[in-house]
């Protein structure tokens, strides 16, 4: 970090080179911040996309108490230690969040709910939830984004919007840089979208293929069924929506490219069939390796999203929808995830990191989590629904902004942040240590069989 | 023995102690104390259930149950009677005896179970019969029936076990099958039989067929009806007169795959 006040000759002002961005999965890793340190404000994002610019420029420090119980301000320890008590009463606890703080936090949070018998949850399970499960089921043929710049001549974006979503994943990474093997950019590369309605990132293709809404696995599915030898079948634009010929042109190009990769959204995840769709595409990447060198990858949303399913998955072995309640991880989504165990009125206390569960989640999940039934823990860097609707509500600075870390570029790449000014609120991380360790001594407390012997 | 629910639990109560094997075999006061799991608490089973003897062999349970999971799980032997709705993983890895539930059944029915026979007459949800996430394999033997309908994924990658649905099923019905026969006579979802191997599914309505799917012939099924026969004597599932003599056509799938399985769509 520059403490460049003085080089500049902008008294109060510091110039953080390199810093990361973490609105989206893009982690980009090259902005350089213009800060008022009188007003802790930033006052440029320069490189910033239009989304980093919101996220930077935006931030402000607001005049709120650090915690509250029952909407009364009290002390941070005061409402960790209630939080604590709240975890270990409860015989069902789930805790769900985390995309949006650093993989150091995150870490606080597996062994907590090992301690209080509770499941672990994260956002993924309401985005890339189904791509997740389809890694287990059919595995992931995957790559990093510098591999994609530098090799990539054939790229495809399917069900997905990165044109608004993740501005930058063009320029940057997939479309336009000149690579290694790519000297040209974009006229080294041939892209293809597939998409149900043209989107802006339909301006960018080279081939746009408007499938029938909810017939991505057909198409995909007659794609591997070629890849086997079996010839497209006549009907295929009644099947699909996309013409025999232009199909069989698709998969040409697929097949002879130097190297492709497929990009997938929430489009593809989260239509009828879910973790089929995710599992047929990457089956398809996986099965076009008998003609090329071919990788897909899901493009990620939360700034780390992708951080919350690794040091989930290193520390229990599944990425989301983990339950601990008889003192071993399970995975089953659908059973264990939040929007089913609150919709069904399972949950009898929920901790909420970094997420508003009660502004987006359906209505029967909604009015479980804000019922007497279940006894809700907000901690998050802005008042938000849920933290208003919290028993105990707890701010914490702001990651990327306000405290330094880890986070995951969606290619599972560790990025370190490079943060702007101090906050007068405590760090997530700070806040969850001391929340794990209050959890961890009640759980020895209380001779809870699986309570974990050594603190981490 | 009889066990009757007295306590609704809060929270999801796992009680894979409830199998005639074990049951069976203890006194009065030992089942009472038997370790059961109320969310990550370890309780009683007399803390839930009044158990009674009633000098029969088989174990009956009462209750609305459907916050109970692992009802019958690794049984082996015996039979259970259950008269009242049951919640997930009923059955889950049996290899023997019998299970009839007189009412409804939620997700994860039987999953990985090798033998055994399970006779539900109520509805039933998800990935019944199904592979737990990330496993190739689901159930490996036995009979499952079901009187009315199942959700999604029915059977997904299931080997020689025998499944028959009196309504409907979902989407994904046998996906990924390795072999055996399901027979759903109401309707089906989309996209049966994806990625299957080997193995039968057999279908009363009109079906959206995959394209990886090529058709074959029309013909009738010798075997059905004994199929058709046992479910007559053994359960109330309506079976119209002109499906046993039936003609179905014949499709094979899913090219993607081994191309060896076989979709049958009644025709007349």
């Amino acid at each position: 970090m520059s403490a460049a006040s003085k080089d500049n000759k902008i008294v109060n002002e510091k110039i953080v080179e390199n810093a990361t961005c973490t609105f989206c999965g893009c982690c980009c890793d090259d902005i350089t911040l213009t800060v008022d340190m009188d007003k802790k404000v930033i006052t440029k994002a320069q490189d910033a996309c239009i989304l980093g610019k919101a996220w930077f420029l935006n931030h402000v420090i607001e005049d709120k108490p650090i915690a509250r119980i029952d909407g009364k301000e009290v002390a941070l320890d005061d409402a960790i230690d209630e939080a604590a008590k709240v975890l270990m009463d409860a015989k069902f606890p789930i805790l769900y969040g985390m995309s949006d703080t650093i993989c150091e936090a995150q870490r606080q949070c597996a062994p907590m709910m090992d301690d209080c018998g509770g499941t672990i949850d994260t956002t993924t399970s309401v985005c890339h939830g189904p791509s997740g499960m389809a890694f287990q089921g059919v595995g992931e043929p995957s790559m990093t984004l510098g591999e994609v710049k530098n090799r990539a001549d054939f790229v495809m974006y399917w069900g997905g919007n990165p044109a608004e979503a993740h501005p930058r994943h063009f320029a940057r990474y997939a479309v336009t840089p000149k690579g290694m093997f790519t000297p040209n950019g974009k006229d080294d590369r041939t892209v293809v979208i597939v998409d149900v309605r043209q989107t802006k990132t339909a301006g960018v293709a080279d081939i746009f293929l408007q499938v029938k809404p909810g017939k991505d696995f057909e198409l995909l599915w007659m794609l591997r069924a070629a890849c086997k030898g079996a010839a497209i079948p006549d009907n295929c634009k009644e099947l699909c929506g996309i013409e025999k010929d232009v199909v069989e042109d698709l998969f040409d190009k697929m097949k002879n490219c130097k190297y492709g990769v497929i990009f997938f959204g929430m489009g593809l995840t989260m239509s009828r069939g879910r973790h089929f769709n995710s599992g047929a595409l990457m089956a398809l990447a996986t099965d076009l390796n008998e003609f090329t060198h071919f990788v897909a990858k899901p493009a990620r949303g939360h700034g780390n999203v992708t951080g919350a399913d690794n040091v989930v998955s290193w520390q229990t072995g599944y990425p989301f929808g983990v339950n601990f309640s008889r003192g071993h991880p399970r995975f089953n989504p659908g059973e264990f995830t939040t929007v089913d165990t609150l919709t069904r009125g399972e949950a009898d206390a929920a901790i909420v990191i970094a997420s508003d569960p009660v502004a987006n989640f359906p209505k029967p999940a909604i009015d479980h989590i804000t019922s007497d039934k279940c006894k809700l823990i907000s901690i998050d860097t802005k008042q938000t629904p849920t933290s208003e609707a919290a028993h105990v509500s707890i701010q914490t600075s702001t990651y990327g902004i306000n405290t330094g870390g880890t986070v995951y570029r969606m290619d599972d790449v560790p990025i370190s942040l490079r943060p702007a000014f101090d906050s007068p609120f405590p760090s997530d991380l700070e806040v969850l240590t001391k929340l794990r360790k209050k959890v961890n001594e009640l759980s020895k407390k209380a001779n809870r069989p699986y309570a974990t012997k050594k603190y981490i | 023995m009889k066990l009757k629910l007295h306590t609704q639990p809060e929270v999801p109560f796992e009680a894979e102690s409830i199998t005639p094997g074990i049951i069976n075999k203890l006194k009065l006061k030992e089942i009472e104390k038997l370790k059961l799991f109320h969310g990550n608490r370890e309780v009683n089973l007399g803390d839930f259930f009044s158990a009674k003897d009633d000098k029969k062999d088989s174990l009956e349970i009462e209750g609305d149950m459907h916050m109970v999971k692992y009802l019958g799980a690794n049984m082996a032997e015996g039979e259970m009677h259950i008269n009242g709705d049951v919640g997930a993983h009923l059955g889950s890895a049996m290899s023997g005896g019998y299970i009839k539930v007189d009412g409804n059944a939620g997700d994860w029915i039987a999953p990985e179970m090798s033998g055994g026979r399970l006779h539900i007459t109520g509805n039933c949800g998800h990935c019944v019969a199904s592979a737990y996430r990330g496993a190739s394999n689901g159930v490996s033997g036995g009979e499952i029936i079901i009187e009315g309908n199942v959700k999604n994924e029915l059977g997904h990658g299931m080997s020689n076990s025998t499944i028959v649905v009196g309504g409907s099923s979902g989407d994904f019905t046998g996906v990924n099958m390795n072999s055996g026969t399901i027979l759903t006579f109401g309707e089906m979802g989309i996209r049966t039989g994806a990625g299957m191997k080997r193995g039968t599914i057999i279908c009363f309505k009109e079906l959206e067929i995959l394209p990886t799917f090529t058709y074959d012939c029309l013909y009738s099924p010798v075997y059905l009806k004994l199929l058709f026969k046992y479910l007559k004597e053994n359960t109330k599932i309506k079976i119209d007169k002109k499906y046993i003599d039936g003609n179905f056509h014949r499709w094979s799938g899913d090219s993607v795959e081994l191309n060896r399985g076989e979709l049958l769509v009644y025709y007349s």
